[in-house]
């Protein structure tokens, strides 16, 4: 939910050393090495996995989990290595994620941002298609953008940025309504400042702290959107390492070869949760008020 | 206040056309789907191709298919299914009954799960129980719908066959009669439960912290005073005012899960808006892609109107703006 | 929090009003259409018994009457779980591929069928063409065959059939509005049906050669359109533009009744006693059903069906091979394999152009050669599954096939001369070049399909035999299947390949006719094509093979020319699938076709 409290100024903190302030934040430790493997994970994917994600051994299929050192986790219907897979799954995840949030956060806050700020018919228009976007079901606009431009790791994305900016937008939007009828932008309206400045100086600074917590929470929802895809064969190409996709082909063995479908359920489900933690801890931090509220 | 709602509405209506344009124009950019309905024999027939596509109306300019479609759409007429030769009107009335059931039936569920377990935290605050709530919150959020359906399905439906995992049953429409009640039921809880898991966190969250401040407030703590017992308290007093911000979540998130329903109907053959918005995709079928997600839109617009508008009636300061 | 600013009526008013739109959009169009009952009482609503009933009624979905009393059957109840059912259309012409499921269930062809090559009397008790190929003569089983409602099938019947659907009487009913363009394609190579000669026949008068057509209208088949009706059963069922109310009220002549039916998602039938397949009737086999009822529904999610065959709800499911070892760890359940009910056709896309790599022959057979089919058949399929003895749609039970058209041996040597010989691969045949020294390069588009899965996989184990054996720079991209084919349709994957599955069949005609006669048919693999198309290799070799009419000679003539088209190698090797169908434990046995992917010989399924 959006606050009405505005940021903290950076001044106002009482000056402490940087392990004295660490300790003071409290920091989720747990969600941030999760999150920290995951990153590592994709990006040295190619050095640590111990074998080729899209090499097929079909000699060594079904191979059960926690038997052999060559397969830790296992292998698939076709004798992929399972334990690569999910982690090329983490560089699959991050490729699609995060340029199709850094895309949808920019778009989303110099939409909520404009909208908030111009109001009237800006406002109005602005609002209204944000409106349709959130009315228009994701899978859709994945799918239009699949047949037009065919399967793969962009057009997962440009539907990922096409459907959550406009979460952003409205809320940020909101965020800024309240922030324009303040004193100091009053104060520098009188003074005859432009509204490019007003915007960029006085309310971009004030929405950073909501911008962050939004991020932190949307990109659990959007791992979760890009799996579903994946899952509904609306995404990534079958054989692809996507966690999704793992889970889907593992849905025919479930009584065979449990394995293929658990780990990577699993494992969306424990990065998501790592996400929606730090953004709980990153909202809580940001927002004293909210934190003595519990 | 009444020039307000006229123009909230005045609004809600351009969002609606804004829609229909987006819809028709994206799913028209598709592909041609007069091709895609020929038989294999005939593929390669143009005169044949040339027929079907007039019989279509795919061969007028785009901005009279337009046009067309929008006076017909505003009498929720969409024409006929392409795959089914009926129009989807008549395929919209039988699905939208199952999606509005599903969204609903996971709605009560999740206020049913999410608000005792909110209470809960907020009166065993920083106990162990009240971690475990949290814990079980943030995982339902947390877990892929498809992912914990399948695994529903494998358990309650095939190794322990206590609960059917696909279908709605015997129920069409609306209303089942007397006897179809426990038929419906049973095949609800399945796919509502997974529906409810995305949204427990939320409205649990909320019940804690509402809960909290009324536990904090004066005459709660006039009660305890008085003497009353502490379940009286915290179940008569508190818990029924903690539970109105909740019921308001769980309204606006009714029309977040018409939307959003399209894998669970998906993974348990619901035969609901999404599963049909799914097959129309799929099968490039024009008129039900455009009939399932006119109507959901329109819901979802329809539902932050009222939402907005309710919103501006408490807080006056939105009015103005 | 702005919520809490909320007094209580305003909250549960927004709930309810919430609530109450989205109620209010769904059930506004109901008010749209004048001739509908307000569909508030479904459970009472049943179906429109006779004719005018209007389509856009939501009426036209009978509700579930009695489901408790169906499902309590003392003979045994079979719960069928299907992936799709296609459009739910009864009328037999306008019915799509999928719906096959259910209309063997409660139809019959004009000409029987036993799974494969046999063509047996059904409807019809004889069958023959003229000698110009252009004739068709049908002998009709006059007088006996009951239809559900009484009605009883004449030559009459028969005529009515053929020629609303092929006939004169179809253009009618285009020109009505009751059928579209895509419906009359084949009435389109019909001159007309006619009553005669004798008084038991019919005849159909083709304007070319179509020596496929008895086939065609049998149920050996893929369409569903050569199910016949009773002519008085249609005609009393007639709306506005054609048949509308069959499609409220269907009939059949078939082993089962519909006795209720929710569209596109849940069909309930009954068994019919006056059945005329039996052997009192003169037929070689008892076609009854030896159950009371059968349910079919579409159940999308493979763990869905796994889990209703596991916990006893369904008695059979529809399978693929990947779910053949979950099937097994059931207790007491078991596999029927449907035999060559799909095959996998790799297409060197439009290789009669003189620039691309794949022009000369001995490229497409060094590729050939390079592909370890064993690898294929016991590695990513199964024995059981799979079977590498054809070619193209030339699958062992099908007409044409013979021993000669195994696939060719894996011999990497072989590859090396054959690229050597054509200035390919440098010095050894294996450095990947071109005869002009240039990397060759190419991507195999496929799709994931149902019936023949891990095809990503299959095009996935091309690409490692070519990159590995032959040193070839290769892709595989993975697509959507219609926007793929359409692509391909747009000719724009020249010098690539085209990895996709088809459905099994018993005559090859005219798919051949399409791909060696035909320039405008993106799967042609016409060559010389660009320069003069009828001057081609190819084409007088297709069309002598296809110009045999005489029966005993016929398929030693197709398997000729079926052997200079593997030699010419525009379609790959291939195999074809068998599809498993998982059985419930109390299923004693289950037999269906092989070469038609639909439920067939639903009365071979016997109960415990």
């Amino acid at each position: 939910m959006a606050s009405e409290t505005p940021a903290l100024v950076i001044g106002e903190r009482q000056p402490a050393s940087l392990r004295q302030r660490i300790k003071d934040a409290r920091l989720p430790w747990v969600p941030i090495v999760i999150l920290l493997t995951i990153v590592f994970c994709a990006v040295f994917a190619n050095l640590i996995s111990p074998h080729e994600p899209r090499k097929n051994n079909v000699h060594n299929k079904l191979q059960a989990p926690f038997v052999s050192v060559e397969h830790p986790l296992g292998t698939d219907r076709l004798g992929k290595d399972m334990l690569s897979r999910l982690i090329y799954g983490s560089r699959t995840m991050l490729q699609v994620t995060a340029p199709s949030m850094v895309v949808a956060i920019i778009a989303g806050t110099v939409v909520g941002l404009v909208s908030g700020y111009s109001g009237r018919w800006v406002d109005s228009i602005l609002m209204r298609i944000t409106d349709a976007v959130l009315g228009f079901p994701s899978i859709l606009v994945a799918l239009l953008i699949v047949t037009y431009l065919g399967t793969g790791v962009w057009n997962v994305m440009i539907a990922i940025a096409a459907t959550q900016w406009a979460r952003f937008a409205r809320m940020l939007r909101g965020e800024v309504l309240v922030i324009r009828d303040r004193d100091f932008v009053v104060l520098a309206q009188i003074y005859g400042v432009s509204p490019g400045m007003i915007v960029w100086r006085h309310l971009f600074p004030n929405i950073i702290n909501t911008l962050m917590v939004l991020t932190s929470v949307s990109i659990g929802q959007v791992i979760l959107l890009e799996a579903s895809l994946s899952f509904l064969g609306l995404g990534l190409a079958p054989g692809d390492p996507a966690w999704g996709i793992l889970v889907s082909e593992g849905r025919e063995f479930l009584t065979q070869a449990w394995w293929i479908a658990l780990f990577p359920g699993l494992v969306i489900t424990v990065v998501v949760m790592a996400f929606n933690f730090f953004g709980d801890w990153l909202r809580d931090y940001l927002d004293p008020r909210l934190r003595r509220a519990g | 206040m009444t020039a307000y709602i006229i123009r909230r509405i005045g609004e809600g209506l351009i969002t609606l056309i804004a829609l229909s344009f987006v819809v028709f124009g994206s799913v028209h950019l598709t592909g041609d789907p007069a091709r895609f309905l020929l038989p294999i024999s005939a593929e390669h027939d143009e005169s044949v191709y040339e027929a079907q596509k007039a019989a279509y109306g795919l061969d007028k300019p785009f901005i009279v298919q337009y046009w067309n479609f929008l006076i017909k759409a505003v009498r929720l007429d969409f024409g006929n299914s392409f795959t089914a030769r009926r129009p989807v009107q008549e395929i919209l009335l039988e699905r939208i009954p199952a999606t509005v059931h599903l969204a609903i039936a996971g709605t009560i569920l999740a206020i049913g799960i999410g608000v005792p377990l909110g209470i809960i935290s907020a009166v065993k605050r920083d106990t162990i129980l009240d971690r475990i709530c949290k814990a079980f919150a943030i995982f339902g959020m947390a877990a892929p719908q498809f992912w914990v359906a399948i695994m529903l399905i494998i358990v309650f439906a095939g190794y322990w066959g206590w609960l059917p995992g696909y279908g709605r049953g015997d129920i069409t429409g609306w209303f089942p009669a007397w006897n179809q009640i426990p038929n419906m039921l049973a095949h609800l809880i399945l796919p509502a439960s997974v529906l409810a898991l995305a949204i427990i966190a939320a409205i649990m969250r909320l019940a804690r912290s509402a809960m909290l401040e009324v536990l904090d407030s004066d005459y709660v703590k006039f009660a305890q005073v008085k003497g009353m017992s502490d379940r009286v308290v915290i179940w008569r007093h508190a818990a029924r005012n903690a539970l109105i911000p909740v019921i308001t979540f769980g309204g606006i998130s009714l029309a977040g899960l018409l939307n959003g329903s399209v894998v669970v109907e998906v993974v348990f053959a619901w035969p609901g808006v999404g599963l049909m918005l799914l097959e129309g995709v799929l099968s490039n079928n024009f008129p039900q892609v455009e009939g399932a997600i006119m109507v959901s839109g329109a819901a979802y617009i329809l539902t932050a109107l009222v939402v907005d508008i309710l919103y501006g009636y408490a807080d006056p300061r939105v009015r103005m703006n | 929090m702005e919520l809490k600013r909320f007094m209580n009526v305003r909250l549960l008013a927004t709930f309810g009003l919430a609530a109450g739109m989205i109620t209010t959009v769904a059930c506004s169009g109901a008010s749209e259409a004048p001739a509908a009952p307000a569909p508030a009482t479904p459970a009472a609503v049943t179906a429109p018994a006779s004719s005018g009933s209007d389509s856009a009624a939501p009426t036209a979905m009978p509700a579930a009457t009695e489901p408790a009393a169906m499902a309590e059957s003392a003979g045994g109840h079979v719960n069928l779980l299907v992936t799709n059912i296609g459009n739910g259309k009864f009328d037999p012409l306008l019915t799509e591929g999928e719906d096959l499921k259910f209309q063997r269930i409660f139809q019959v062809a004009l000409v029987g069928g036993a799974g494969g090559s046999e063509l047996v009397p059904a409807v019809a008790k004889d069958w023959s063409v003229s000698e110009d190929g252009k004739i068709w003569t049908f002998t009709v089983n006059d007088g006996f065959i009951k239809a559900h409602d009484g009605n009883v099938i004449t030559r009459d019947d028969v005529y009515f059939n053929l020629n609303s659907r092929v006939g004169a009487e179809a253009f009618e009913l285009l020109d009505s509005g009751y059928y579209e363009p895509r419906d009359v394609a084949l009435a389109n190579l019909i001159e007309g049906v006619s009553k005669g000669p004798g008084d038991d026949q019919v005849q159909v008068n083709f304007k070319t050669v179509r020596l496929d057509f008895a086939f065609n209208w049998s149920e050996n088949s893929q369409g569903a359109s050569p199910m016949i009706v009773p002519e008085a059963t249609m005609r009393e069922r007639a709306g506005e533009t054609g048949f509308e109310g069959y499609e409220t009220d269907p009939v059949g002549i078939g082993s089962m009744k519909v006795e209720d039916f929710v569209l596109e998602q849940k069909y309930s039938f009954e068994k019919f006693d006056d059945f005329f397949w039996t052997t009192e009737n003169g037929f070689s086999e008892d076609r009854s059903v030896t159950f009371d009822t059968l349910t079919i529904e579409v159940v999308p999610e493979p763990a869905g069906r796994l889990a209703a065959l596991r916990s006893g709800d369904a008695q059979l499911i529809e399978a693929n091979i990947n779910m053949i070892g979950d099937i097994d760890s059931i207790d007491g359940a078991s596999i029927a394999w449907q035999k060559e009910s799909s095959y996998n056709w790799v297409v060197y896309v439009d290789c009669w152009q003189e620039e691309l790599w794949c022009f000369p022959v001995e490229a497409r057979q060094a590729a050939e050669h390079a592909i370890n089919k064993d690898d294929i058949v016991n590695g990513l399929y199964s024995p059981e599954s799979v079977n590498a003895d054809s070619w193209a749609h030339v699958t062992p039970n099908s007409l044409g096939w013979g021993e000669n058209l195994r696939p060719r041996a894996f011999d990497l040597d072989k590859s090396y001369e054959l690229l050597k010989s054509i200035g390919y691969g440098g010095a050894n045949g294996d450095d990947g070049t071109d005869a002009n020294g240039e990397q060759i390069s190419f991507t195999i588009y496929t799709w994931e399909a149902g019936d023949l899965p891990l095809l990503p996989d299959l095009a996935q184990m091309y690409k490692d035999f070519w990159t590995d054996g032959l040193g070839w720079d290769v892709n595989v991209s993975v697509g959507d299947a219609a926007a793929t084919r359409q692509a391909w349709n747009n000719r724009e994957y020249p010098g690539d390949l085209l990895v996709r599955t088809n459905e099994g069949r018993y005559d090859g005609t005219s798919i051949t006719q399409g791909g060696y006669l035909n320039e405008s048919i993106a799967w042609r693999a016409v060559d010389n094509w660009q320069n003069e198309p009828w001057a081609s290799n190819t084409t007088p070799v297709v069309q002598k093979g296809l110009s045999d009419l005489n029966p005993d000679t016929r398929s030693a003539s197709y398997n000729a020319m079926y052997e200079y088209l593997q030699d010419q190698t525009y379609w790959g090797d291939g195999f074809n699938t068998n599809v498993p169908w998982g059985l419930g434990a109390d299923v004693a046995s289950y037999e269906p076709w092989r070469l038609v992917p639909y439920v067939t010989a639903i009365w071979t399924l016997k109960l415990k």
